[in-house]
């Protein structure tokens, strides 16, 4: 590894701009707000798997 | 948040989402297409659970899933588009700004004409703090692979940007005289 010696050159430089802003463009999505089709994905499969485990009646709903 | 059983690694899906969300947006660059890919692979993960070792990394686990539901769905497009790699997309030419930095909305223009693969691999290693080793292990690939991809990734990203890698912003301007270039450009404007 040469990243020591090479870390002020203008390669490296250029690199860590290109890294920064890969990182950016992904933090961008990674702060948004989960929509709430996922989440209420999630919950779906938590209730349907609920309903096999267990028997008797359960809360499982047909969508 | 009640969690049942903590140890299932079902209960920690939740958590995965906003990964599984930037990671799917690197790849389809299209937010109600990220979303349905992130729905696909939460499917796929809850009904194949017993499939995951449990102690490894659940996140690289999702992620390759992931990826593998967006490739195969992305083949069948591929055979109408003749070009995979992008190379229509050549043409955009940007230079810097006078203070010598990457402007963010070049950036992400420059980033969308990638191939997906070079976005894959930029984001694996660069963005989500991935090793080689666990990309190579993501993409089904040999971690020389990852390497060689991820640098002719970077290579057309400053290509795409108009810039030659090691002589774009810093090229024989020292951080003194880019301060001071810095702030006579700032006068001049």
């Amino acid at each position: 590894m040469y990243s020591d010696m090479s870390e002020n050159n203008p390669k490296s430089k250029f690199r860590d701009q290109i890294d920064e802003n890969l990182k950016r463009i992904y933090d961008e999505t990674l702060k948004e707000e989960i929509p709430d089709k996922l989440t209420l994905l999630l919950e779906q499969l938590r209730k349907k798997s609920v309903g096999h485990s267990e028997t008797g009646p359960s809360d499982q709903e047909q969508t | 948040m009640n969690a049942p059983a903590s140890n299932d690694p079902r209960e920690q899906l939740v958590g995965h989402l906003p990964s599984l969300r930037a990671f799917a947006m690197s790849l389809a660059r299209n937010r109600s297409a990220a979303d349905d890919l992130v729905q696909d692979t939460i499917v796929k993960a809850w009904t194949n659970i017993d499939k995951f070792a449990v102690g490894t990394n659940l996140q690289a686990w999702l992620f390759t899933i992931l990826r593998n539901t967006y490739y195969s769905s992305l083949r069948k497009v591929r055979r109408e588009v003749a070009d995979p790699e992008g190379i229509h997309a050549q043409g955009l030419f940007v230079k810097p700004d006078h203070d010598g930095r990457l402007a963010y909305g070049d950036f992400q223009r420059a980033f969308d004409k990638l191939s997906p693969e070079h976005r894959e691999v930029l984001t694996l290693v660069g963005a989500s703090g991935f090793s080689c080793e666990e990309a190579a292990g993501m993409m089904g690939v040999a971690i020389g692979t990852v390497k060689s991809r991820a640098s002719r990734a970077r290579k057309r990203l400053s290509d795409l940007m108009g810039l030659a890698e090691g002589e774009g912003a810093f090229s024989g301007v020292d951080q003194a005289s880019m301060a001071v270039m810095g702030r006579s450009g700032m006068q001049a404007a």
